[in-house]
């Protein structure tokens, strides 16, 4: 195979740059070899041979939109877990249970998971709620939306199947209820689950023309870690914006430090960074 | 429309635009049998808000901005601010139904010189 030439200093610019303009994520500079490497193997897959022919394809070529769709997912995706955080989807669960059942039985409860890549997240919420709406005894009629700027990602959450090594250490009940062995060593969530659950493509960019409002519970959890600072904040910003009053704002921890973003109460707990939103007589 | 639209994206738009709105239908199907489900028409907004999407990114405005007024009228019918939601539902069924027709018909080298002037 033959080796493509080393990215220079200003051609790694060029993409941090055009990567940043785009989806906002930042790439410092101990990332260069990350994407250096990636658009190495796609411009293999495609036959080009240097980085500046690949970046004017991206930003001008006929078919730049669909190059794109297809590098993005390449450089955004994460690997992700079925109840990674068990304390925030405890809180989930406890926050849930201390509503006011005449409140749940007004409006069925909106979740939103942002940046769910391949809907590990998304699918354990749903899990979450259904759990709670049956202990609660009421129609499990929630909904889940899982957002992410990979076409390619959301594609793969929507077919609800994944490989059987992802549910090891999983609850043995929770497995039984929510899993139903597939072909070749997969396994699918079972379809009461996948029908709460709705996949869309969206960049956190353009959250203010986002079609998601009065959400009940939004989980944005190893997103934010690759933002600078004060897109953090904006994107939290717009986040509140979309919750219901008395909705409940999930991040990781850590990612959002020394700033109370506006209209919000920090839930008191020791491993979870989250906040509910105020309603309007609390102003 | 520039020449930089050649059928490669639209090609691709086309099969994910189809595959969105019949996602859009499923879910609005959803809801029609039990009006109590209303995150099923959430669900069929998000749908649309990303055909949406897709049709700006590849710059046909026309159908873009109907896309738009179907979002309208979708996060209307969530807001419970229709007077009448059989006939908006069946309007928003229509509008699902008949967006695949319009591209095809754009994408034919008449529709997309028409589409041009």
């Amino acid at each position: 195979m033959r080796r493509l030439p080393d990215m220079d200093a200003a051609q790694f610019h060029q993409w941090q740059t055009l990567l940043e303009h785009r989806t906002g994520i930042t790439l410092s500079a101990d990332r260069r070899s990350f994407l250096e490497t990636n658009i190495g193997i796609r411009m293999r897959e495609i036959g080009c041979s240097s980085f500046q022919a690949y970046y004017e394809k991206i930003v001008s070529g006929p078919d730049a939109v669909v190059e794109w769709a297809t590098l993005v997912d390449r450089l955004t995706v994460q690997e992700t877990r079925f109840f990674r955080d068990p304390d925030a989807f405890r809180l989930v669960s406890d926050y849930v249970l201390t509503r006011p059942r005449e409140q749940l039985r007004k409006r069925a409860l909106e979740a939103w998971s942002v940046g769910c890549s391949t809907g590990e997240e998304p699918y354990t919420l749903a899990m979450v709620l259904n759990e709670c709406m049956n202990q609660l005894g009421m129609q499990p009629l929630f909904g889940v939306t899982g957002s992410d700027i990979s076409k390619p990602a959301i594609d793969k959450a929507g077919k609800g199947q994944f490989s059987a090594r992802k549910l090891l250490g999983m609850d043995e009940v929770l497995k039984d209820r929510y899993f139903r062995p597939a072909e070749r060593n997969t396994v699918e969530i079972v379809k009461n689950i996948r029908d709460r659950v709705c996949f869309t493509r969206l960049n956190v960019l353009d959250l203010d023309t986002a079609p998601m409002h009065g959400m009940n519970i939004i989980f944005c959890q190893n997103l934010l870690i690759y933002f600078r600072r004060w897109r953090r904040r904006e994107i939290v910003k717009r986040l509140a914006e979309r919750l219901a009053p008395g909705g409940l704002l999930v991040l990781g921890q850590g990612e959002l430090t020394d700033w109370q973003p506006p209209g919000l109460q920090r839930v008191p707990s020791e491993h979870v960074l989250a906040w509910i939103k105020r309603q309007a007589d609390e102003e | 429309m520039g020449n930089h639209h050649d059928s490669i994206a639209l090609d691709w738009v086309r099969g994910e635009i189809q595959d969105t709105l019949t996602q859009g239908q499923h879910a609005l199907e959803a809801y029609v049998e039990n009006r109590d489900d209303t995150a099923r028409l959430r669900f069929c907004l998000n749908y649309l808000h990303q055909v949406h999407g897709t049709l700006q990114m590849v710059e046909l405005y026309g159908a873009a901005l109907l896309t738009e007024e179907m979002e309208k009228l979708t996060q209307a019918i969530l807001n419970e601010s229709v007077s009448n939601v059989d006939e908006a539902v069946d309007i928003l069924m229509q509008a699902i139904l008949q967006l695949p027709q319009y591209l095809e018909h754009l994408t034919s080298s008449d529709g997309a010189a028409a589409h041009a002037q």
